[in-house]
């Protein structure tokens, strides 16, 4: 049975997802879950990169960081979740099965949308592209074309996305945005590999 | 006073595009994100930048935010002729309502006049996320306050309970579930 992306959007969509009208929580698939704007997920990170003048990559990475964590933390949870049994679990028996899954929930959460990937898991590397990244609007908007890649949130999640497929723990693979539409480039592109070890350099 | 009608107003403009996973609520772009990720960037901030400043640049990005997007649907959008009628607690109200369905959690009025006021939560979304993981990921006990999100939330409401322009209200949060107290509470004066 093939991941069908129209099937787990629609389960999770359906599922009505607010804030409980008592508490204003919102648990699902092992996490709390709030509604974010996008202009906020944008600027905070953007003024907090721009505080940091002479150490961008610093504060880029500690943004990176975060995003993989969330990867690892939120989608490792909600491989575990009843949710994920009951909806995803039995369209899913390899790798990719489990990556296109991974695709599929991350194209319901108001991100932007994976539009293809290729897996090498032999050599361990993943390549994903993303359209209508939620950074773009925002940053063209405000601050008109950028020079470098922006998407920080979309980086960590595609190495985290290869910490869950293998199995590994948080931060084995790391990856780069090497493409990416604040630049002018048609679609962000996320290249992905295996950290190496310090036996690996020897 | 039950808030239905402007909450049902608020989740009919509920829209999601699923050729551009772009979704929308109240006329502004949204996306859900988990208390993992929140509290991961609000800890890797306060790290980074020290807790003032961190604490700072997150509470006026979410009041510039948050008042943008509650005026553009409360003032300029399908909510305004059910929002204008309303007294300024009513307001108040009706946009904690709104926030309930954001997952941002329940926020009760302690007092409220056009000075300022004081409010509660026992469910604010970055405290529950903070204690759900602080004993997973080790995490030492905080040396502050954690909601600085709801602070901006709140002065941005209460700017438009009263009419007045953005930055027209200051929010601290005078002690918080993620330091050992019962509740958050919350203190609005006028800036």
């Amino acid at each position: 049975m093939a991941v069908d992306e129209k099937v787990i959007q629609n389960g999770i969509l359906g599922m009505g997802l607010r804030g409980d009208p008592k508490t204003g929580i919102l648990r699902g698939f092992g996490v709390i879950l709030a509604i974010n704007s996008v202009d906020y997920l944008v600027e905070r990170e953007l003024d907090f990169i721009r505080a940091f003048p002479e150490a961008e990559r610093m504060a880029e990475n500690a943004l990176v960081d975060a995003a993989q964590w969330c990867a690892n933390a939120t989608f490792g949870g909600m491989m575990k979740s009843p949710e994920w049994a009951g909806l995803i679990a039995p369209m899913v028996s390899s790798k990719r099965d489990t990556i296109e899954a991974l695709h599929a929930v991350q194209n319901t959460l108001g991100w932007g949308r994976v539009i293809g990937y290729e897996l090498d898991e032999k050599n361990t590397t993943y390549t994903m592209r993303v359209q209508h990244s939620y950074y773009i609007e925002p940053y063209l908007g405000r601050h008109g074309r950028s020079e470098r890649p922006r998407c920080y949130m979309w980086l960590g999640v595609a190495a985290g996305n290869m910490d869950l497929v293998f199995g590994t723990k948080v931060h084995s693979f790391e990856g780069q945005e090497v493409k990416c539409e604040t630049m002018g480039d048609n679609v962000c592109e996320f290249r992905v590999k295996q950290k190496r070890s310090l036996f690996d350099l020897m | 006073m039950s808030h239905d009608n402007i909450v049902k107003a608020y989740l009919d403009t509920l829209g999601f595009d699923p050729n551009k996973s772009v979704l929308t609520i109240g006329g502004s772009n949204v996306a859900f994100h988990c208390d993992k990720f929140n509290t991961r960037i609000l800890k890797n901030i306060e790290d980074v930048m020290g807790y003032e400043e961190g604490s700072a640049l997150l509470k006026g990005w979410a009041m510039k935010t948050s008042f943008r997007e509650l005026r553009k649907f409360l003032v300029d959008g399908p909510g305004a002729g059910i929002f204008s009628a309303l007294d300024p607690r009513g307001r108040m109200e009706a946009q904690f309502e709104m926030f309930k369905v954001l997952a941002y959690g329940a926020v009760e009025i302690d007092s409220l006049s056009e000075l300022g006021g004081t409010f509660r939560s026992r469910t604010s979304y970055l405290a529950e996320g903070w204690l759900e993981n602080k004993s997973a990921w080790g995490w030492e006990l905080r040396r502050g306050p954690a909601c600085h999100d709801m602070c901006g939330h709140i002065a941005a409401a209460m700017c438009l309970a009263y009419g007045k322009p953005e930055g027209s209200y200051k929010v601290s949060e005078s002690s918080c579930r993620t330091v050992g107290s019962e509740d958050c509470v919350f203190e609005a004066e006028g800036a």
